[in-house]
């Protein structure tokens, strides 16, 4: 049989040891809360990322399917390249609206010498490129919405001086304009007939293929060709 | 407002002492009314002390409906059948365990009876089934009326009342057969 002195003490002790229990219990519950927070936040973070992916992804598939349907739509839909290698070859061939979508700038030194003059600032000291806005009808007479003509003029302008910008800089690298957009500058600096240094420029957008004759200075451009992809 | 009662509104006031007061007053009486469901004095007193600690631990909101002591048995009682309910289902304890009264009872008898006629009464009660013990123990050695005790058992009062007048009659069957007369039965 137990003293009073006993049972106290062990009840005493029972009670350490709950106490004990119940404080490591709570340690668990808030290591277990914590867990699942970091958790749930991640999974949020996850989701939005694949959300903002999604819609990326989206708006490039919109992109493609316009000009995917304008492609298809076409009926007298010719060969861009050999048009681009005939223009390259004979410089000045007009080539019809109505068959490709294939716009020649040429400055004023350009000996190509097609259709418009450059719209840009003719003297060297400025770097601006300022294009006249594209006629967009494509193949088949279909014309594009008004807002589509606006955003593919806005990246045009971006990309054509961001190639600018690169050449300028001599670094290929830098040629970063809009990540939906793939740009890349190919080649070596090549000698015109009048002894004028330039880089031919690959650009890659809008469902087109852009080739841009930009002088070795980086601050003009002396042919401007778009081909459907 | 009786004795434990007031200790145990200073315990929750924060007076320490407060709860030594209720182990002492009342850790013998427990023992004694938990061993007629353990059939043993050391789990019963093991109960009595888990009792103690869930006051401490939990601090049960004690509403004064019933007297200090009837709350106080009434989770003891609870906490008891709980162990019966277990040890039964595990085999531990028999159905109608009838033992000897150990040395450690009989103790405990003697320093919480005190007179001999009700330690005689003890004993003869002791070999009645359990469940006579329970009811018994509340209303001979702790003084409970039928409406206590019925709360603590969780009968209702006629119910309680009748298996009293049942077990009384077993008792005295019980103490006559043990040679005693016990007059105020």
């Amino acid at each position: 049989m137990r003293t009073y002195d006993e049972t106290y003490e062990r009840i005493m002790a029972k009670k350490a040891v709950a106490e004990k229990e119940i404080k490591l219990r709570n340690k668990k519950i808030v290591t277990s809360v914590t867990t699942i927070s970091c958790l749930c936040i991640c999974i949020a973070a996850i989701f939005a990322m694949s959300k903002a992916r999604i819609s990326v992804n989206l708006n490039e598939k919109e992109s493609a399917d316009v000009y995917n349907h304008i492609d298809t739509k076409s009926d007298n839909a010719v060969n861009n390249n050999t048009i681009s290698t005939t223009l390259a070859e004979n410089p000045g061939t007009q080539v019809s609206d109505k068959q490709y979508e294939n716009t020649t700038y040429t400055s004023g030194t350009n000996n190509s010498g097609t259709a418009t003059d450059l719209p840009m600032e003719q003297d060297s000291s400025t770097t601006l490129f300022e294009p006249q806005v594209l006629t967009t009808n494509v193949h088949g007479g279909e014309e594009l919405p008004a807002w589509k003509k606006e955003e593919i003029e806005k990246h045009r302008i971006s990309m054509v001086r961001a190639a600018m910008r690169a050449v300028a800089e001599d670094d290929v690298n830098k040629i970063n304009v809009d990540k939906s957009y793939i740009i890349s500058l190919h080649g070596k600096p090549g000698l015109e007939e009048q002894g004028n240094e330039y880089y031919l420029v690959h650009l890659e957008g809008d469902g087109f293929y852009y080739e841009v004759e930009i002088d070795a200075a980086g601050t003009k451009v002396y042919t401007y060709d778009r081909f459907l992809k | 407002m009786d004795n434990g009662a007031s200790s145990y509104r200073r315990f929750l006031a924060g007076d320490e002492k407060g709860i030594v007061d209720i182990i002492c007053l009342y850790r013998d009486g427990l023992i004694l009314y938990i061993n007629s469901f353990t059939q043993n004095t050391t789990e019963a007193e093991d109960i009595a002390e888990d009792v103690f600690l869930k006051l401490i631990m939990k601090k049960p909101k004690y509403n004064g409906k019933a007297s200090f002591k009837t709350w106080l048995y009434t989770i003891a009682g609870n906490m008891a059948r709980d162990y019966w309910r277990k040890n039964v289902r595990h085999g531990k304890l028999p159905l109608d365990s009838l033992s000897e009264l150990s040395d450690e009872e009989i103790e405990l008898e003697r320093m919480h009876l005190k007179e001999e006629q009700k330690i005689q009464l003890h004993r003869s009660m002791k070999k009645l089934p359990p469940e006579y013990q329970q009811i018994l123990w509340l209303v001979y050695f702790e003084g409970m009326s039928n409406k206590d005790a019925s709360k603590i058992v969780g009968k209702s009062v006629h119910t309680t009342g009748n298996l009293v007048y049942k077990e009384r009659k077993a008792l005295k069957t019980q103490l006559g057969k043990d040679g005693f007369v016990y007059e105020n039965l």
